[in-house]
């Protein structure tokens, strides 16, 4: 394990504030089809002449499609941003057009209700996978409140999310570069019996545990791992898939069920990780233009016995 | 002293430290980043501690940042919560 520093990220520009402002007038004025059908046209410029926002996506398609040349990871690139577009087209509607616009399907969403109003504590580890946002939107209802660890980025993922999300009690972000990373408030949630959300595939600069994803070694955060092994929370992975125009499909898995007893901390939380990368594996392998971490991944850290 | 002394003895068995004595420990020496080196998720485990053994409760993020600024500094945070209960 690694304390490691949180690590340069080549993020994609998505248009700026100007391009921002241009998707919301179009979907506020005309709705979310004219905006994918501009955002056909606009991809080619970004795979094209942005070489920086193309570099962004190849360590994540050069480990996903080994077996394909450059050639046609090059123009999956045109698909993978174009998907992702798509993403976020849908996160701004989410802030214009109300949740009620969206057709979200959770098949366990009961059980997670149990889970939460349990007064164990619950942790919600989501992932840049589909949109987590539309995953949260569900999460309104629940009977304790929602604490998220959750860096705002400007005019960037979430923001509407959140803005929409101010409006709910149940609602608290954490930021994640306030103290000690948030990590007090968070754990006193759990011991309170309440939820809190962390992301299981990007660290913000706290310990990391190398394994190995898409055959290679790679720095996950372990936050949520520690704070369920540490209060006795339950932890589920919730992974959102894309279904169709403003169509989210939540799936859950519950990692901490059935874990073996006694384990020390250290084994538990490979454990739990190994599920956590066993669904993630599944998930790229179903949707592969779906998992949205811009940067070079795999690069990292070193292990350190540390716990 | 006594508490001081507990409390160190407590940092490196449950948080297991790797060699740190616990008489070594300066109590005036920062806990987090410099100093000692605990990390956010060594705080995890000191708010579940300070539950378990002390029946502590950590309020808040200000609370925190000053209980957990030293040996010392926790010390006179739990002396001055069990001398309100």
């Amino acid at each position: 394990m690694t304390d490691s520093p949180e690590r340069a990220r080549i993020s994609p520009d998505y248009g700026g504030r100007f391009g921002y402002g241009f998707f919301h007038i179009l979907v506020r004025l005309l709705g979310v089809t004219p905006a994918y059908v501009f955002l056909a046209f606009l991809i080619p410029y970004y795979v094209l002449f942005r070489p920086k926002a193309r570099r962004a996506a190849m360590p994540y398609l050069n480990r996903r499609f080994p077996e394909r040349g450059g050639i046609w990871r090059f123009f999956a690139a045109f698909v993978y941003f174009y998907k992702f577009g798509q993403v976020l087209i849908d996160q701004g509607a989410m802030g214009i057009l109300g949740p009620g616009a969206f057709r979200v399907e959770f098949p366990d969403e009961e059980e997670l209700y149990r889970r939460a109003g349990s007064g164990k504590g619950l942790v919600l580890l989501t992932s840049h996978v589909g949109a987590w946002q539309a995953a949260m939107v569900n999460m309104r209802a629940l009977p304790v409140p929602v604490h998220f660890q959750f860096l705002r980025q400007g005019h960037t993922e979430g923001r509407h999310f959140f803005d929409l999300a101010g409006e709910s009690a149940q609602f608290r972000i954490v930021d994640p570069t306030g103290f000690l990373g948030g990590m007090v408030q968070m754990t006193n949630a759990l011991h309170a019996g309440e939820c809190v959300s962390v992301m299981g595939d990007r660290a913000w600069g706290g310990r990391t545990l190398d394994s190995e994803f898409l055959r290679e070694k790679a720095p996950f955060p372990i936050g949520g791992y520690h704070m369920a092994l540490s209060t006795g929370a339950d932890l589920v992975a919730l992974l959102t898939v894309r279904t169709g125009k403003l169509a989210y499909r939540i799936e859950s898995h519950y990692l901490t069920d059935a874990l073996e007893a006694g384990l020390p901390r250290d084994e538990a939380q490979r454990a739990l990780l190994a599920r956590y990368i066993e669904k993630m594996e599944q998930y790229v392998d179903k949707h592969p233009f779906m998992w949205f971490n811009f940067f070079d991944f795999w690069a990292g850290g070193q292990e350190n016995s540390r716990q | 002293m006594a508490l001081e002394n507990e409390l160190k003895e407590m940092l490196v068995r449950e948080l297991k430290l790797e060699d740190v004595n616990p008489g070594d420990i300066d109590e005036n020496e920062p806990l987090f980043g410099d100093g000692l080196g605990l990390d956010s998720l060594d705080a995890v485990e000191l708010v579940v501690l300070l539950q378990r053994h002390y029946q502590i409760e950590i309020k808040d993020m200000d609370e925190g940042r000053t209980a957990f600024t030293s040996v010392k500094s926790l010390a006179d945070f739990v002396r001055q919560r069990q001398g309100e209960s």
